[in-house]
């Protein structure tokens, strides 16, 4: 892990403005992604995963900005850069796919129109074009190519939708690529085989994902290293292995046991309470309200993020408490 | 069963009846328009005073005016002149209203402020009273009309476009597209615009007839279109002081008017209808 990481996200904060407050959405997130690695970002919904993806291309809604942080791209601050330059980062350098496959594409054209308007802007002629898009949707699966390339959107399916989507974003060769709750909207045998196809495309072509999901199985299928999202900053970043087996923040373990677990016919434990108001100024640890391990200093004292162990951070008081509590075990301790 | 069968052998709810009825009115309208000797032998300046003012007979289905014109032949030719003005007085607010509505929808901001409070200017004026106004500063004439109302008619394709692209903005596949970065003039023409020009060319349709209107108004004000030029408004003017002894001069250009202001509001009707009921099939 001592390489130069790919991105580098330090103190990110995006705010936005909803009926005249100021909703903290990102608030200081910091987290490095390494060349062709699988970072996740997951959460409850709300807690700032998505903005934060957002906010890495600069494409976060009108109500929201970018106020505050830095995002080094290969050294280059993201959140510096001109209009121009972002516009030839988008999809050349760090490419998007979102969560509705239904909504992703332009209903008017034809899926080939919108896949080929991406090798435009490399000026190829129309032949190359062509073969370039049938070389592309072979290689996210979907058969049949040259007559797909025809079609409308709501001739595909779901999932050969998402397959589209994944070849259109990847069209232009991202060495990064955002994936925005890629498989949420599918059923679970179109998620598995999304999955596959982005484990697959990892290999084929060595790039970097950012997997933003609050599918903790999702996650840990696909992830190198997770960071868990609530209220807008990071309470835990590590390998997926260590997260599941030894997660080291209460908010961690708390999302453990509310996920079901076929076959061991245990009761959920869900967490208890609501995650707080964004709009409202947080002191001490976001969590400390729903927390069992929650004391004094948690209520006053905003816990930073530290490593408690190598490679492993946390954002809790009391993280070293937590040692050999993991999924499994908080299971059968029931 | 039985309502089923009824049902297909009388009136069909899927069949765009609006649509069809509409454009047969309007082809007769078209037809008189590019071939007006198919309808009539008479030319429509002839004056001929031994027959001025006679009712509708066989010889002159509409009559005749006070300067023993032949009503019918005037009205046929009046289509020409009527469906160019509706015409031309719409092409131009529709496409630089819907490009004033794309640009204020897409970058918002100041300029989104600019445009729109320009817009609620004219918006404040009643649309008549500004066209007028803005004829008797440039002066009467068929081509101030046109300018008239190309300076006021822009604002409602700019209300109806700007306020569909607030809503394609945000969608998933514009967030798509600009995560791919593609430029503002791309996202905007390829992307934006055929999906939120729907309402616009639906209100086109329609708008030809208020122009139409409009224009009638004003030549019956005497502000647009001058005798002797067969213009509907203009002759329904010209018989306004015979209207007591001589009803035909006013009436039945006007039902000219409302037939082909029907087969317009019609038309629109069943595009609208089609281009909502597009994804449905």
């Amino acid at each position: 892990m001592m390489r130069e990481p790919l991105l580098s996200v330090r103190e990110l904060r995006t705010y936005f403005l909803n009926n005249k407050k100021i909703v903290r959405a990102v608030d200081g997130v910091s987290f490095d992604v390494n060349k062709s690695e699988i970072f996740g970002l997951v959460g409850e919904s709300g807690c700032g995963k998505s903005a934060t993806c957002r906010s890495l291309i600069r494409l976060v809604q009108s109500t929201g900005e970018i106020v505050g942080g830095e995002i080094l791209y290969n050294g280059e601050d993201i959140v510096q850069a001109p209009e121009k330059r972002m516009a030839e980062i988008r999809g050349r350098e760090i490419g998007m796919i979102f969560q509705e496959p239904m909504n992703t594409l332009n209903p008017l054209t034809t899926i080939g129109v919108q896949l080929m308007e991406v090798y435009q802007r490399q000026k190829l002629s129309k032949a190359e074009m062509t073969e370039k898009a049938v070389e592309m949707m072979r290689l996210v699966g979907i058969p049949d190519p040259v007559t797909r390339l025809k079609d409308y959107p709501h001739q595909f399916s779901g999932g050969m939708r998402q397959r589209a989507m994944i070849a259109i974003a990847l069209a232009a060769q991202p060495k990064l690529l955002l994936a925005d709750e890629p498989t949420t909207a599918l059923d679970v045998t179109i998620q598995d085989q999304i999955i596959r196809l982005l484990l697959e495309l990892r290999e084929k072509l060595s790039m970097s994902i950012i997997l933003v999901t609050h599918d903790m199985g999702v996650a840990s299928r696909m992830c190198d290293r997770i960071a868990v999202m609530y209220a807008g900053r990071i309470m835990e970043i590590t390998t997926s292995h260590e997260l599941f087996y030894n997660p080291r923040h209460p908010y961690t373990l708390g999302l453990m046991r509310s996920m079901p677990l076929a076959g061991k016919g245990v009761r959920l434990e869900p967490i208890q309470g609501t995650p707080p108001d964004l709009s409202e100024e947080i002191t001490g640890c976001p969590f400390a309200p729903r927390c069992k391990m929650a004391c004094d200093r948690c209520r006053t004292e905003s816990p930073a993020l530290r490593e408690v162990e190598p490679g492993h951070l946390s954002a809790c008081h009391r993280a070293e408490e937590l040692t050999g509590e993991s999924f499994l075990t908080c299971k059968e301790v029931q | 069963m039985k309502t089923k069968t009824i049902l297909s052998k009388k009136l069909r709810p899927d069949r765009p009846y609006a649509l069809i009825i509409g454009g047969v009115m309007l082809a007769i309208v078209l037809l008189m328009t590019f071939f007006p000797s198919l309808f009539t032998s008479y030319d429509p300046l002839e004056q001929n005073f031994a027959i001025a003012l006679k009712p509708p007979s066989a010889e002159h289905i509409f009559g005749t005016d006070n300067y023993g014109r032949d009503l019918f032949t005037r009205v046929v030719y009046g289509a020409r002149v009527d469906l160019k003005i509706g015409f031309l007085a719409m092409i131009v607010p529709l496409f630089v209203g819907s490009f004033i509505g794309l640009v204020a929808g897409w970058f918002g901001g100041w300029v989104d402020a600019l445009l729109m409070r320009i817009q609620d200017i004219m918006t404040a004026f009643p649309f008549t009273i500004l066209v007028i106004a803005i004829i008797s500063i440039l002066g009467r004439s068929e081509s101030n009309v046109y300018i008239a109302i190309w300076l006021v008619g822009w604002k409602d394709y700019t209300k109806l476009v700007r306020s569909e692209v607030l809503i394609e903005k945000n969608s998933e596949y514009i967030q798509a597209v600009r995560s791919l970065g593609f430029s503002d003039l791309r996202i905007m023409f390829r992307h934006i615009l055929p999906n939120t020009i729907n309402s616009a060319v639906v209100y086109a349709v329609s708008d030809v007839m208020l122009c139409m209107l409009v224009a009638a108004s004003l030549s019956f004000l005497g502000l647009g279109v001058q005798p002797p030029v067969p213009e509907w408004g203009a002759i329904i003017s010209e018989g306004r002081p015979f209207i007591l002894n001589a009803w035909w001069i006013c009436a039945l250009p006007g039902l000219a008017l409302a037939f082909t202001g029907t087969s317009l509001s019609l038309l629109g009707e069943g595009i609208s209808h089609i281009l909502t009921n597009d994804g449905r099939k």
